[in-house]
């Protein structure tokens, strides 16, 4: 009976070089997959999640025994749902993503057809792949330490194939945790001196929505991001300490045209600036890593004069503001200097065009601040006295507040009049509107004031939340004044940031927890601050900061001294290596006898004759005498020779055993 | 001694015809004071060859036929009630002798088979809470049928372990079987051999043995072979050291044998097969190691 089922069996056995996987390699090529698979899903279609569960329930009941291997039609309906899926996700772009997609339906559907080692195999160079693939979605450090920990899975999982004996798991996981540790001073090497291409593939945009502001604000927009925590971007002032919070007043747009409700930006991205005339002071040099926000504008304090960023994609407007060329898909690092002061020779002038431009309004709307205003034209008030007596209003009757009540069409008004309690952008906004009205050009701004500072670093974090609005005023004789209507109704919102200027009901809102723990608020700190390390010196490492470094290291980047400094370490790593080879193999080296032997082989091997491993050297020369007898004086004097060297320790005879071997064949 | 060993080894291949190799390791086993296991087809001289050996060595010989009732009682003794004297009286079991040929011992349960452990490896045996001490020289020769057959438990490996060697000694060569045909019955044959050492002879062979020189370059080679063993992939796994030390000193009597007092590498792959080839178990789990062990001697660089 069991005769026969053994050689039943045995009739179904695969060939040798086909060995079919033992379940323990199984077990881990399933988790390996599972682990890999995961941040891949998150950022492709979902029905991508439904291939791979299939695949692995699949092979997860093969595994137990339970199912059979699938079947041709189960094989061709999950390519078919394949193919539907992407044509529908992808049919109408083609990209660094369709791609991904295809990889990650191979990477699925692969696992039901592996059997044999060479299939296991398989499954783990599309997992480097995988792995690398990860990377175009996200270059956080958290993607770094999980490609990190993919290829630790994938090294462990690879070890494991070819494991003819039991080992516990974190035993695996340790060797081959050795192996990734053994190339570590290899990668980090190749990262310093690797030339830096241009990437070859687009890095696929996200298509979840970015935080930050569009180029159009009405009330109660600014109040949804003051909510989120999500960093905006980081400031390093070079060389100097941080200005205090009320002058860090990030500029990101200047929107001059307002409807009746919203604020919007004309089109005025084309003038050119007139910044050269004038006399600058008080010189701020800073860089900045701002977060991809998919929008072009970048983000300065007043009065920026030069923008500079490695592909050099950076200009400034009229309305001293800096542009990308393209939308931000990516982190990037800027290098601004700024004037806190410009001292005019003679005072500027504003064209009438853009004077016009300034004090428009839509002529129906908001009747009552109109006439509010009127009132005080009416008393014969000066520009400055207009502006004075708008701020102390504002100071007397409004109250600062993240939950402003809805407002209307007439949004100046109702704020004014009825409500009287709002955020940033309507005290920006009626400010901007009570002036116009009064015919003084002004312009409202949004960006960013103050942000948090890392002492970890010594860097300023700006956060979504420290989103702001405010005022510009054309002055004459100054030219464009920055007048912040908020920091007279909340001056704590200026000086101490949005949580202090806030009222108990709002600050619940505003993660209260973050705000008042201290040892949080230390992690935070510091885990930004590792952030910004990561993206300032592994992510902007490109050719400049290549060969920046490369200069201080190796005292230049000439081709000549690098290519010495390559030779040099080759010739210093070659070193190292031979070093542990004769520290390992002491024999290799020390035994002159088995040197001359060796001599001797090499000359056989020109008559033919070539020792067999595991032949000894007597059977080697028996093997020679046969075919060729003359030798046979000089080849068994050898023979006689080393064996009384190598297993009779009569190393006296050494020299003679040498003396043979060179005069051999003669 | 150089004469002794090569009149010995002659006697006993005009009893065995035509196993020159096999007689020279089982002898090297022997004096390398190691048990040695006989594998092969019922009918094929394994009986023989031991009790030659026995008989030419002058040594007290015992045979027990190992049946799968046979109990741990039947080999190493009991002790009995004396009505007379009222005491138990020991009676000593055929475990107390000096050359004990265990046929067929994997026809016994492995109960029996475990009984002989301590006498092989301690030269003593454990009866009723009293150790007694087993004759001096001590030798084990087990004889056992291929796997294949039916009724036999195989030896675990623990006690495969025990044996110095495991040899076999395969059909006769056609002019030697021509040879025995044609000449005396063996048995016959065996009862003309005269034994041909003292006790004392033998220890000095036995002690000689050991003072066979083993050179470094040597030692290098079998610490090469041992860790092929233990990292190559055909290896489920590798020679543990005992088996290690089980090479050196089957080797070092096949030196002797051979008339060296040192040791070269041709004594170690002569005595690779019997020695190794019990201890190792390839990947598919095949009974026959001849092909590994093939692969374990032709991989590993005898020079280094």
């Amino acid at each position: 009976m069991i005769k026969q089922r053994w050689s039943r069996r045995q009739k179904t056995a695969p060939p040798v070089h086909a060995e079919y996987l033992a379940r323990d390699k199984l077990a881990w090529l399933l988790i390996m997959q599972s682990v890999l698979i995961l941040p891949l899903l998150f950022n492709l279609p979902p029905w991508l999640w439904l291939i791979w569960a299939i695949s692995a329930l699949w092979r997860t009941q093969m595994f137990r025994g339970r199912w059979g291997s699938p079947g041709k039609w189960v094989k061709g309906l999950l390519t078919a749902l394949c193919v539907a899926g992407m044509l529908v996700s992808y049919s109408s772009r083609t990209g660094t993503e369709t791609m991904i997609g295809l990889l990650v339906c191979a990477f699925s559907l692969k696992l039901l057809e592996v059997n044999a080692i060479r299939d296991a195999q398989f499954l783990i160079f599309i997992g480097f792949i995988i792995t690398a693939s990860q990377l175009l979605f996200s270059q956080t450090p958290q993607a770094a330490a999980f490609g990190l920990v993919s290829m630790l899975l994938l090294i462990t999982c690879w070890r494991s194939l070819y494991l003819t004996r039991m080992q516990i798991p974190t035993l695996r996981l340790k060797r081959g945790g050795a192996i990734i540790l053994h190339a570590l001073p290899l990668m980090l090497v190749l990262f310093v001196v690797a030339p830096r291409l241009g990437p070859l593939w687009a890095i696929p945009n996200q298509q979840t929505a970015k935080t930050g502001f569009t180029d159009t604000v009405a009330p109660g927009d600014l109040g949804n991001l003051a909510l989120s925590q999500e960093p905006a971007f980081r400031v390093a002032f070079n060389n100097q300490t941080p200005l205090p919070p009320n002058q860090l007043y990030w500029r990101g747009l200047v929107l001059d045209t307002f409807d009746g409700r919203a604020w919007k930006m004309r089109d005025s991205w084309g003038r050119a600036p007139d910044r050269d005339s004038g006399n600058k002071q008080a010189l701020i040099d800073y860089s900045i890593i701002v977060e991809p926000h998919g929008q072009p504008w970048l983000f300065s304090l007043m009065t920026p004069l030069s923008a500079t960023n490695t592909t050099n994609s950076i200009r400034i407007t009229a309305d001293s503001l800096l542009m990308n060329y393209v939308p931000l898909s990516q982190r990037m690092r800027y290098e601004v200097k700024s004037a806190l002061q410009v001292e005019w020779p003679e005072a500027p002038r504003l064209p009438s065009i853009q004077r016009d431009i300034y004090t428009r309004l839509p002529s129906s709307s908001n009747p009552q601040a109109r006439a509010l205003v009127e009132s005080w034209r009416a008393q014969q008030l000066t520009d400055q006295q207009i502006i004075d007596n708008t701020l102390a209003l504002f100071r007397r009757e409004f109250s600062y507040t993240l939950q402003p009540p809805e407002l209307g069409t007439h949004s100046v008004d109702e704020f004014l009049f009825q409500s009287k309690r709002g955020f940033c952008e309507h005290f920006a906004s009626s400010f901007g509107f009570l002036l116009r009205a009064a015919g003084i050009p002004v312009r409202l701004v949004v960006g960013y004031q103050g942000g948090r500072w890392n002492p970890v670093e010594n860097y300023l974090l700006v956060r979504q939340s420290d989103a702001h609005a405010w005022t510009e005023v054309w002055i004459e004789g100054k030219g464009w004044q920055m007048i912040d209507p908020t920091a007279a109704v909340a001056p704590n919102r200026i000086e101490l940031g949005m949580s202090a200027a806030l009222g108990e009901s709002d600050r619940e809102l505003v993660n209260s927890a973050w705000q008042n723990s201290s040892l949080l608020l230390q992690i935070q700190a510091r885990w930004d601050a590792a952030n910004y390390v990561w993206q300032r010196w592994v992510l902007n490492y490109d050719n400049e900061a290549q060969e920046g470094l490369l200069s201080r290291l190796l005292g230049g980047t000439e081709s000549w001294r690098l290519t010495l400094w390559l030779i040099g370490f080759g010739l210093v790593s070659a070193a190292i290596f031979a070093w542990v080879l004769v520290r390992r193999r002491p024999s290799l080296l020390l035994r002159r006898e088995l040197k001359a032997i060796k001599k001797l082989e090499q000359k056989l091997k020109q008559f033919g004759y070539v020792r067999g491993q595991g032949e000894t050297l007597g059977d080697f020369i028996q093997r020679i005498l046969v075919n060729a007898p003359q030798h046979s004086h000089a080849l068994r004097n050898i023979h006689q020779l080393f064996v009384q060297i190598a297993y009779q320790n009569q190393t006296a005879h050494i020299e003679q055993l040498e003396r043979a071997v060179k005069q051999f064949p003669k | 001694m150089q004469s002794l060993i090569s009149r010995i080894i002659e006697q006993v291949d005009q009893v065995l015809l035509g196993k020159d190799q096999q007689v020279r390791l089982a002898l090297a086993c022997l004096f390398a004071e190691g048990h040695l296991l006989i594998e092969d087809l019922p009918g094929m001289g394994k009986t023989t060859l031991a009790h030659c050996l026995a008989k030419v060595l002058g040594l007290k010989f015992e045979r027990v036929q190992f049946t799968s009732d046979l109990l741990p009682a039947d080999i190493l003794g009991v002790a009995i009630f004396e009505r007379e004297q009222g005491v138990f009286k020991f009676h000593p079991g055929p475990v107390f002798t000096q050359v004990l040929l265990a046929d067929e011992i994997n026809r016994s349960s492995p109960k029996t088979q475990s009984a002989l452990l301590e006498a092989m490896e301690e030269g003593q045996v454990t009866i009723e809470g009293k150790s007694r001490p087993l004759p001096t020289p001590f030798f084990v020769i087990a004889t056992q049928n291929p796997l294949s057959q039916s009724g036999t438990f195989p030896l675990p490996e623990s006690q495969l372990d025990r044996f110095l060697m495991r040899i076999s000694l395969g059909y006769p060569s056609p002019a030697s079987e021509r040879m025995l045909f044609e000449g005396v019955d063996p048995r016959a044959r065996i009862r003309q051999l005269e034994p041909l050492v003292t006790t004392e002879q033998l220890a000095a062979i036995q002690t000689a043995v050991q003072q066979v020189k083993a050179s470094e370059s040597l030692l290098d080679y079998v610490q090469r072979l041992v860790a092929f063993t233990r990292s190559d992939t055909q290896f489920t796994y590798g020679l543990s050291p005992r088996g290690a030390l089980a090479l050196l000193r089957g080797a070092k009597a096949w030196a002797l044998i051979h008339n060296r007092e040192y040791l070269v590498p041709e004594d170690i792959q002569a005595v690779l097969p019997a020695v190794v080839g019990h201890r190792v178990r390839g990947r598919g789990h095949s009974q026959d190691t001849d092909p590994l062990i093939k692969h374990l001697r032709d991989s590993v660089n005898v020079l280094g």
